[in-house]
C-alpha cells in the first residue's frame, strides 16, 4: 500500500494544496523550518486515524489549526498492491471526525480499519511514522501492546488483534475469578453457608435422639413390666391348670395299675394274632379251591361221552372236507343240466332248419366246413345283376314302343288342329307383311311432312315477336348466373376459411348451377341466333316439304292435296291390314312345324320295335346263367337274387350258432362227470361211517346230510379237546395249591410253636390278653394328648404338687396371684402415658423436612459452581494457550526480526556492529560489535543508539508486513544526528527499504536530498521523488491539479540541487 | 421345588434430593422432593399387586447416613403394609446407608430381616416350607473396598433356591464408586442361584442363568445421567429353579435429555419450535409421568453466535417453561446447554502458518497428549487445588481436561475469527 496523493484542503498552513502523484518508492519532502513538514506528517496521521481531542496528549502534536480558520479537513489516496485504490476523506469532528472511504470499497471508519489491517494510531506512530522523539526512546518499542500488535500483524490476524482477544479473555475470566467478587467465590460462599445450616439441622436431630433415647428407656421399663405381668399370669394359669388336672391324674393312675397286671409275653410274635388268623384263613381257602376244582373237572370229563363225535370222520377228515366243498357246485350242476340239455336240443333243431333252407345237401359237417361265403355272394351278385339288367332292358324296349305310338298319335291330332285354325282366318291381305310395312312408313312420313308444312306456315307469320321475347330473357339469365356464380364463389371461399366442407360444397354447387345457367343462357342466345337464321329461309323449307308430300302421295297413289284426315285414316286401315297379315303368317309357320313332328314320331315307333327284339334275346341268356350259379352252390334253384344272397350271408351266423351248440354240449358232459365223481366219494364216506347210502339223483340231499353231520362232529371234537386241555391245566394247578397248603400249614405250626404253644386255642388266649393291654395303652395315650401336662417335662412337678397340695391350698394360691396382677397393671398404665407424651414430641420433630431441602440447595449450588468452574477452566486454558503461543512466537520469530534489524544496523554502522540480539530472561536488546563485545543501547552514543532503533523499526516494519499489506513509512529528519558517513549509510538503508515499502522522508536539509539521490544511484534505482515545501511551491502543484492535470511536478531535482545548502544542525 | 415370585429392588435413596438441578420453582421442588417416596410406595404396591412371596432390597435404602426420621418412618410404613399382607422383606445396607449410620430408634416390622455386616443365611418360608434361602451382608461403614462376594458361603446341598443379596460394583463400573468390587466370575463361582445386586443405578442383567446376576437399577432417576424408566425386577422361579425376570417401572418423575441441532436453522423461532416438538415427543413417551428435561443445543450454524449472546438461552428456557406449563404431569426445562460451535473450519485454521494456526495446533496437541497438558492442568490449580473449593469442586480428570482443552480451542478460534 502506498499514498499516491494528498489533498490538503484546510490543515495548518495548507489550504487547497495538492501533492500528487506520489510514487510507491522513496519520496523526499524538502522544506525549510516551518514550511509545514511536521504538519504534513500530522495530516497523514489524522486522516488515517482521526483528529485527537483536546483532552488527548496527541492534541498538541497532531492538531494543526487551519491558518485561514474553518474546519480542518483533507483527503489522501491509497493505492494497494492488488491495483485497487481508495480515497479517504476526513474532516474535523467528534470521535476522530467523520471519515469517508471511496473506491473499490465504500464506507466509513470500519472500512478504513480493514484497509489499515488493524494498525491503530499507536502502532503507526511508533513503528511507521518515526520522528526524532520516537527514535530517541526505546520504550516506545518495548510496550507489550506494541509488541503484541506486531506479532498479531505477523500472525495474519486482520480483524481481531491479539490484544483484543487477550482482553476479552481476561474480562470473561474476571467474571468468575475476580477476587472476592467473582462468581466462583460467590457460589462457594453460598455453598459454605448452606453447609453450615445443614450442620445446624443435624444438631437438631441430636435433640431428637435424646427424646428417642428416653422413649426407648421407658419402652424398656414397660417391656420389663409386661414381662413380670406375663410371669404372674403364667403362674396363675398354671395353678388353675393343676386344679383341673386332678381327676385325669387319678384316672391315669388307675390305668397304669391295670397295665402292670398284664403278664409279659416277650416271645409272642408281633402281630401274632393277626398272622394266626391269616394263616388259618389261607389254609381254609386253599382246601376249598382244591375241592371245588376236582368237582368241576369231573363234571366236564363226563360231558365228553355225550358229544356227537364220529370217529370215522376223523380218519376221512380230508376227503370229507373236499366232498363238502363240492356241495355248491354239485347243487348248481344238478340244477343246470336239464335246462342246458333242452337248450342243446332247441339249437340243434334251429341249425337243421337253416340247413334245409339252403339246399338239400347241406349237412352239419358241410355247414361247419363251408368257408367261401363272400366269394359265393360275389358270384351270386354278378350273375343276379346281369339277369336283372337284361330284364330291365327288355322291359324298357317294350315301354318305348308304347310311348312312340302315343307321341305319333298326339302329333297327328295337333296337325289336324293347326290346319283347322289356318282355314278359319278371313280378310287376309294378299300383300306380304314387308310390303305392307313399307307402305305404312310412307304414310308416317306423309303425316309428318303435312304437320311440318303447317308449322312452317304458322312460323312464317309470327317470327318477329319470337325474337324480342327471347333476348331479354337471355340477359336476365346471364345476370342471375353471374350473381349465383359470385355467391357460390363467396360461399366456397368462406367454407375454406371457416374449415367447413359443407360450405365449400354448397359454394361449388352454386357455382356449377351458375355455370349451367350461364351456359344455357348463352346456348339459348345461340339458339336465338339460329332461329334468326332459320327465319331467314322458311320459303325454301316449305318448298322442300311440299315436294316431299307430293312425292309420297304419288307413291301411295293418293291425290294431292292430300288432307291430313285422309292420311290419318289410311294409317289406321294400314295398321289393321298389317296385323291380320302377321297372324296369317304365324299360323302357317305353326302348321309347318306340326307336320315335322308327325314325321319324327312315326320314325320313333319303328326304331322301338327293333330294339325290343334284341333285348328279349339278352334276357333269356342271363336267366340261364343265374340258374347255373345256384346249382354250383347247391342252393335251391327257385331262389331269386335277394333270397340267395340272404341264404349265403346267413351261413356265417349258422356256423356261430353251431359253435355255441358244441360248447353247450361240452358243459353238460363236464357237469355230469364231476357230479359223478362226487357221488362216488360220498358213497365211500357213508360206507366207511356205516351210514345209509343214497339213491341216484338223491346225491345232493345225502351231501347236505353229510355236511350237517360233519359240522356237528367238528364242534363236538373242538369242545372235547378244550375239556381235555382244561383238565390237564387243573391237574397242574391242583399240585400248586397242595404245595401252598402244605407251606401254610408249616407256617402255622411254626407260629404257634414259636410262641411256646402247641394248639391254636392256647395261642388265641394269649393273643386276647395282649389285645386288652393295647386298649389300656390307647386310653392312656388319649388322656395324655388331652392333658399333655401329665406326661410333659413338668409332669413330675405337677404330680408332686397334686400329691402334696390339697385342692383348697391350690385355690388360695390362685387368689394371691390375682392381687399381684392388679397392682402391676396400674404401674403399666402410668408408663404408657409418659410414652405417649414422648412420641408426640418425636412426631413433631419427624415432620421436619429441612435436611433434604438443604441437600437440594447444596446440590444446586454445587452444580452452579461446577458449571462456573468449568467455564472458568475453559477460559483459563485458552488464556494459557495464548500466552504460551505468544512466548513461542517471541522466541521463534524474534531471531528473524533481530536478523533483519542486524542487517540494517550493520549497514548503517558500516559493519562496526555485526549483530542485534535479545538478552535471554531480560526484556531488552543488546548489540554485538565486530569484536564480539556486547553493548546495551544506553552504552552507545546517541547517534549509534538512534541507528539501532531505526534499524529495529525497519525490521519491525518488514516483520509486520510479512503477511499483510505493506504500509507507508514516514521518517521525519531521522538522519540529523548521524555523522555524514553513517548518514549516507542510513540513506542507503532507507533506499533499500523503499524497494519494498513506500518511504516519505521529511527533511529541511537539501544535503539529505542529495544523499538519497546518491544512494539511489548507487543502488541502481531511479532517483527519489522530491517534493518542495518551500513557500509558493505547493500552490503551483495545487493549481495544476485544479486544472485537471494529472502530473503535478514539483520543482525539479536539478532546481533543488541548486538551492543553497542548509545549515547543519549540531549533533546532540 | 415350589414355584415362587419375589421382587428385587435396590438403590431406593428415599428422601434424597435431585442432583444437578439448576432451577426449579416451589411446586416442582416439592414434587421432586416427594418423588423417591412415591417411587417407594409404587414398589410396595407392586409387591402386593404381583402377589410376591417376598421382597429383597439390595442396599442404599436411604441417600445418606444421616437418614431423616421422615424417610425412616416412610420406609417402615411401606414394610408394615407388606407385613400386613404376609410379605417378608430382606434388606442389606450399602455405601449410602451403612450400618454405622444414624438411626432414629425406629423398629421395623417383624417380617423384615436386615442383614448384618457378615454374610448370613435367612430362610423364606411359605406354608411352613422353606421356598428360598437368602444370604446377605450389609456395609458396616461407607467405604467398603474389599471383595465381600467371595466371603459368601455356598448354600446347603439341597434343592432350595438360593439368593445372594449384595451391594457391590461388578466389573469396576467407572460410573459408580468402586465399593465391594467383584467380578461375574467371583459370583458365578459360588453355587448361588440368583444374585440380587444393588449399587449400579442402570438396570442390567450380567448373566441370564445359573446363576442369574442382575441389577434392577434405582427406583427413581434423580439426575440427568439417570434418564429413562426406573423401577424393580419381578422374579419368577419355577419348579425347576428356572428364573424369569420382568422389569416394572416405578418412577414418578422422569429425566430426559433432548438434543437439538442448529444446523440448517437461521431463526431462533425455528429453533424453539424444534425444541417444542422434541419436548412433545418426550412427554408422550413418558407415559403420564412428570418430566424434567435438559435441552442440549448442538451442531454448527449461524445461530451459534446468537445463542452466545447474553441471556438468550435462559430466555428461551423461560419461554419454553411458560409454554409447557407447570401443571401435572409437568414438563420442566431444567436447563438449556449450549454445545454449539461456530461455523468455522477449525482444521483449516489449524493448518495456517500464523499465530492462530500455531495456537490451535498447540491446543490440539495438548488435548490429546503431551507435556503441555500438565502445564494447563497447573494453570487450573489456583481453583481446583484451593482448600476453599476442595469440598465443592473435583479437579478435572484426564477425560474432562481433554474436553476443557477442546472447548478452549474452539473458544480461541471463535474469538480470533470474530465469531464469538
Amino acid at each position: 500500500m502506498y499514498i499516491s496523493r494528498l489533498n490538503l484542503d484546510n490543515f495548518g498552513p495548507f489550504n487547497g494544496d495538492l501533492i500528487a502523484p506520489i510514487p510507491p518508492g522513496l519520496t523526499v519532502v524538502l522544506g525549510p523550518n516551518e514550511a509545514g513538514k511536521s504538519a504534513l506528517r500530522a495530516f497523514i496521521r489524522v486522516i488515517l486515524f482521526g483528529f485527537p481531542t483536546r483532552a488527548q496528549s496527541a492534541w498538541n502534536d497532531y492538531y494543526y489549526a487551519p491558518h485561514l480558520g474553518g474546519e480542518a479537513s483533507g483527503s489522501l489516496h491509497l493505492s494497494m498492491a492488488n491495483g485497487s485504490s481508495y480515497s479517504i476523506h476526513r474532516s474535523e469532528g467528534s470521535k476522530g471526525g467523520p471519515v469517508a472511504v471511496a473506491g473499490d470499497m465504500d464506507g466509513g471508519g470500519e472500512s478504513l480499519t480493514r484497509l489499515l489491517a488493524g494498525i491503530d494510531a499507536d502502532l503507526y506512530q511508533n513503528v511507521f511514522s518515526v520522528g526524532l522523539t520516537e527514535l530517541q526512546s526505546f520504550e516506545s518499542l518495548n510496550r507489550d501492546e506494541i509488541r503484541d500488535r506486531i506479532y498479531s500483524a505477523g500472525m495474519g490476524l486482520v480483524n481481531v488483534s491479539l490484544p483484543f482477544v487477550t482482553k476479552e479473555l481476561d474480562d470473561r475470566i474476571g467474571v468468575f475469578r475476580k477476587t472476592r467478587s467473582g462468581q466462583l467465590f460467590d457460589l462457594e460462599k453460598k455453598y459454605s453457608e448452606a453447609n453450615a445450616r445443614l450442620e445446624d439441622k443435624r444438631s437438631e436431630l441430636a435433640g431428637y435422639e435424646q427424646l428417642a433415647g428416653e422413649l426407648a428407656q421407658l419402652s424398656g421399663q414397660l417391656a420389663d413390666l409386661d414381662s413380670r405381668i406375663e410371669d404372674i399370669r403364667r403362674l396363675r394359669n398354671h395353678n388353675a391348670r393343676v386344679i383341673t388336672l386332678r381327676p385325669h391324674w387319678i384316672r391315669a393312675g388307675e390305668l397304669q395299675t391295670r397295665l402292670d397286671a398284664v403278664p409279659e409275653r416277650p416271645g409272642f410274635p408281633e402281630r401274632g394274632s393277626e398272622r394266626l388268623e391269616e394263616l388259618l384263613a389261607e389254609q381254609g381257602h386253599l382246601h376249598e379251591q382244591i375241592s371245588e376244582g376236582d368237582v368241576s373237572d369231573e363234571m366236564q370229563r363226563a360231558e365228553i361221552s355225550a358229544l356227537p363225535v364220529v370217529e370215522a370222520f376223523i380218519e376221512h377228515e380230508a376227503k370229507i372236507a373236499r366232498v363238502v366243498q363240492q356241495i355248491g357246485y354239485y347243487a348248481e350242476a344238478a340244477r343246470d343240466i336239464p335246462g342246458k340239455t333242452a337248450e342243446e336240443r332247441e339249437a340243434a333243431r334251429d341249425i337243421e332248419r337253416a340247413r334245409d333252407e339252403l339246399g338239400p345237401n347241406w349237412s352239419e359237417q358241410r355247414l361247419r366246413e363251408f368257408k367261401d361265403a363272400s366269394g359265393a355272394a360275389v358270384r351270386l351278385q354278378e350273375s343276379g345283376e346281369t339277369e336283372s339288367l337284361a330284364k330291365r332292358s327288355y322291359e324298357t324296349a317294350v315301354t318305348d314302343i308304347d310311348r312312340a305310338k302315343a307321341a305319333l298319335n298326339e302329333a297327328t291330332q295337333a296337325a289336324t288342329h293347326g290346319e283347322n285354325r289356318l282355314g278359319s282366318l278371313t280378310d287376309v291381305p294378299s300383300e306380304s307383311g314387308e310390303a305392307l310395312a313399307t307402305r305404312r312408313d310412307q304414310l308416317d312420313r306423309l303425316q309428318a311432312a303435312l304437320a311440318e308444312f303447317g308449322d312452317l306456315e304458322r312460323f312464317a307469320t309470327g317470327a318477329g315477336r319470337h325474337t324480342t321475347d327471347v333476348r331479354p330473357s337471355t340477359g336476365r339469365s346471364l345476370a342471375v348466373a353471374s350473381a349465383l356464380g359470385l355467391v357460390g364463389l363467396g360461399a366456397a371461399g368462406w367454407g375454406l376459411v371457416a374449415g367447413e366442407l359443407s360450405g365449400v360444397l354448397s359454394g361449388m354447387i352454386t357455382v356449377g348451377v351458375a355455370i349451367t345457367l350461364g351456359y344455357r343462357s348463352v346456348t339459348r342466345q345461340s339458339d336465338g341466333d339460329v332461329s334468326d337464321v332459320k327465319i331467314d329461309a322458311p320459303g325454301q323449307r316449305m318448298n322442300r316439304v311440299s315436294h316431299e308430300i307430293e312425292s309420297l302421295a304419288h307413291e301411295l297413289g293418293m291425290t294431292t292435296p292430300v288432307p291430313m284426315r285422309g292420311v290419318v285414316e289410311a294409317l289406321s286401315a294400314m295398321d289393321r291390314a298389317v296385323e291380320r297379315r302377321a297372324e296369317y303368317e304365324r299360323r302357317v309357320a305353326e302348321l309347318k312345324e306340326l307336320d315335322n313332328v308327325v314325321v319324327t314320331a312315326s320314325n320313333g315307333v319303328r326304331m322301338s320295335e327293333e330294339s325290343s327284339i334284341v333285348a328279349a334275346d339278352a334276357h333269356k341268356e342271363a336267366v340261364d346263367q343265374w340258374n347255373e350259379t345256384l346249382s354250383s352252390l347247391a342252393l335251391h334253384t327257385n331262389l331269386d337274387m335277394p333270397r340267395a344272397l340272404t341264404a349265403v350271408g346267413n351261413i356265417s351266423t349258422r356256423q356261430a350258432e353251431l359253435r355255441l351248440l358244441d360248447e353247450t354240449r361240452r358243459r353238460i358232459a363236464g357237469m355230469t362227470q364231476r357230479n359223478g365223481q362226487t357221488d362216488r366219494a360220498l358213497a365211500e364216506i357213508l360206507n366207511a361211517a356205516s351210514l345209509p347210502g343214497f339213491e341216484p339223483g338223491d346225491g345232493l340231499h345225502a351231501l347236505r346230510d353229510l355236511e350237517g353231520r360233519w359240522n356237528k362232529h367238528r364242534d363236538a371234537l373242538a369242545h372235547r379237546r378244550n375239556i381235555e386241555h382244561a383238565s390237564q391245566s387243573w391237574n397242574t394247578e391242583r399240585k400248586a395249591l397242595e404245595t401252598r397248603a402244605t407251606t401254610s400249614g408249616a407256617s402255622l405250626d411254626e407260629l404257634i410253636g414259636a410262641a411256646g404253644f402247641e394248639t391254636v386255642e392256647e395261642f388265641r388266649s394269649a393273643a386276647a390278653a395282649l389285645s386288652d393291654k393295647k386298649q389300656i395303652l390307647n386310653e392312656l395315650r388319649q388322656l395324655n394328648i388331652a392333658q399333655p401336662e401329665l406326661i410333659g417335662p413338668d409332669a413330675p412337678e405337677i404330680a408332686k404338687e397334686l400329691d402334696l397340695m390339697s385342692p383348697d391350698a391350690l385355690e388360695a394360691q390362685a387368689a394371691g396371684l390375682e392381687d399381684q396382677l392388679t397392682e402391676l397393671d396400674i404401674e403399666r398404665v402410668d408408663g404408657l402415658q409418659r410414652s405417649g407424651e414422648l412420641k408426640l414430641r418425636l412426631q413433631q420433630l419427624e415432620a421436619e423436612e429441612g435436611i433434604s431441602q438443604l441437600h437440594a440447595t447444596i446440590d444446586r449450588l454445587t452444580e452452579e459452581t461446577r458449571i462456573a468452574g468449568r467455564n472458568w477452566s475453559v477460559l483459563t486454558v485458552a488464556r494459557t494457550l495464548l500466552d504460551r503461543t505468544r512466548d513461542e512466537f517471541q522466541e521463534s520469530r524474534q531471531p528473524a526480526l533481530l536478523g533483519l534489524a542486524s542487517e540494517h544496523f550493520r549497514r548503517m554502522t558500516l559493519g562496526r556492529y555485526s549483530n542485534v540480539r535479545a538478552v535471554l530472561g531480560e526484556n531488552r536488546f543488546e548489540v554485538v560489535m565486530d569484536d564480539s563485545i556486547g553493548k546495551r543501547p544506553e552504552q552507545l552514543s546517541r547517534g549509534t543508539a538512534e541507528q539501532l532503533f531505526l534499524a529495529l523499526r525497519f525490521a519491525l516494519v518488514e516483520e509486520y508486513c510479512r503477511n499483510t499489506e505493506s504500509m507507508p513509512v514516514l521518517l521525519d529528519d531521522v538522519l540529523v544526528n548521524f555523522d555524514p558517513v553513517r548518514a549516507r549509510a542510513a540513506a542507503a538503508a532507507v533506499i533499500e527499504l523503499s524497494k519494498r515499502h513506500q518511504v516519505i522522508a521529511l527533511t529541511c536539509h537539501p544535503d539529505t536530498v542529495t544523499m538519497f539521490q546518491s544512494a539511489a544511484k548507487e543502488a541502481g534505482i531511479e532517483s527519489p521523488n522530491v517534493v518542495d515545501l518551500s513557500p509558493g511551491a505547493l500552490n503551483i502543484t495545487g493549481e495544476a491539479d485544479a486544472t485537471g492535470g494529472e502530473a503535478t511536478s514539483p520543482k525539479s531535482t536539478s532546481e533543488l540541487l541548486e538551492t543553497p545548502r542548509p545549515r547543519m544542525q549540531p549533533l546532540l | 421345588m415350589q414355584p415362587f415370585r419375589f421382587v428385587h429392588a435396590a438403590d431406593l435413596h428415599i428422601d434424597s434430593p435431585f442432583k444437578g438441578l439448576l432451577k426449579t420453582d416451589d411446586a416442582i421442588a416439592k414434587r421432586l422432593h416427594e418423588a423417591t417416596f412415591e417411587a417407594y410406595q409404587n414398589l410396595i404396591d407392586l409387591c402386593i399387586n404381583e402377589h410376591a412371596d417376598f421382597l429383597v432390597i439390595a442396599g442404599d435404602v436411604y441417600d445418606g447416613a444421616d437418614r431423616g426420621v421422615r424417610a425412616q418412618l416412610r420406609f417402615r410404613e411401606g414394610l408394615t403394609r407388606l407385613s400386613d399382607h404376609g410379605i417378608p422383606t430382606f434388606v442389606v445396607h450399602g455405601n449410602h446407608d451403612p450400618l454405622e449410620g444414624w438411626s432414629g430408634s425406629i423398629r421395623l416390622p417383624a417380617l423384615v430381616h436386615t442383614f448384618g455386616a457378615e454374610p448370613e443365611w435367612a430362610d423364606v418360608r411359605s406354608n411352613d416350607q422353606v421356598i428360598a434361602r437368602i444370604q446377605g451382608a450389609s456395609y458396616p461403614h461407607r467405604e467398603v473396598r474389599e471383595n465381600i462376594a467371595i466371603t459368601f458361603a455356598a448354600p446347603p446341598p439341597d434343592d432350595v433356591f438360593s439368593i445372594g443379596l449384595l451391594h457391590c460394583n461388578v466389573g469396576g463400573d467407572p460410573a459408580h464408586d468402586d465399593y465391594a468390587p467383584c467380578t461375574v466370575d467371583d459370583l458365578a463361582s459360588i453355587p448361588i442361584d440368583y444374585w440380587a445386586l444393588g449399587h449400579v443405578h442402570t438396570r442390567r442383567t450380567l448373566r441370564e442363568h445359573r446363576p442369574t446376576i442382575a441389577y434392577p437399577g434405582n427406583t427413581q432417576g434423580r439426575h440427568p445421567n439417570e434418564p429413562g424408566e426406573r423401577g424393580a425386577l419381578v422374579v419368577d422361579v419355577d419348579g425347576t429353579g428356572r428364573v424369569e425376570l420382568a422389569f416394572r417401572p416405578l418412577d414418578v418423575v422422569r429425566w430426559e435429555t433432548i438434543e437439538v441441532a442448529i444446523e440448517g436453522r437461521f431463526d431462533l423461532g425455528e429453533l424453539v419450535d424444534a425444541v417444542s416438538e422434541a419436548l412433545d415427543i418426550a412427554r408422550s413417551d413418558a407415559g403420564g409421568r412428570d418430566l424434567i428435561v435438559r435441552v442440549l443445543m448442538t451442531g454448527r450454524g449461524p445461530l451459534h453466535k446468537e445463542l452466545g449472546h447474553g441471556e438468550t438461552l435462559s430466555e428461551i428456557a423461560e419461554e419454553l417453561r411458560r409454554s409447557f406449563g407447570r401443571g401435572r404431569p409437568f414438563v420442566w426445562i431444567e436447563r438449556i446447554s449450549d454445545e454449539t460451535r461456530a461455523e468455522i473450519d477449525i482444521d483449516m485454521l489449524a493448518g495456517r502458518d500464523d499465530f492462530l494456526g500455531a495456537i490451535l495446533r498447540r491446543a490440539g496437541t495438548a488435548r490429546d497428549e503431551g507435556d503441555e497438558r500438565e502445564e494447563l492442568r497447573a494453570a487450573l490449580a489456583s481453583v481446583f487445588n484451593s482448600r476453599r473449593f476442595a469440598d465443592v469442586l473435583d479437579a478435572p480428570d484426564d477425560e474432562e481436561l481433554s474436553r476443557i482443552i477442546d472447548e478452549a480451542r474452539w473458544e480461541l478460534a471463535s474469538l480470533f475469527e470474530g465469531d464469538a
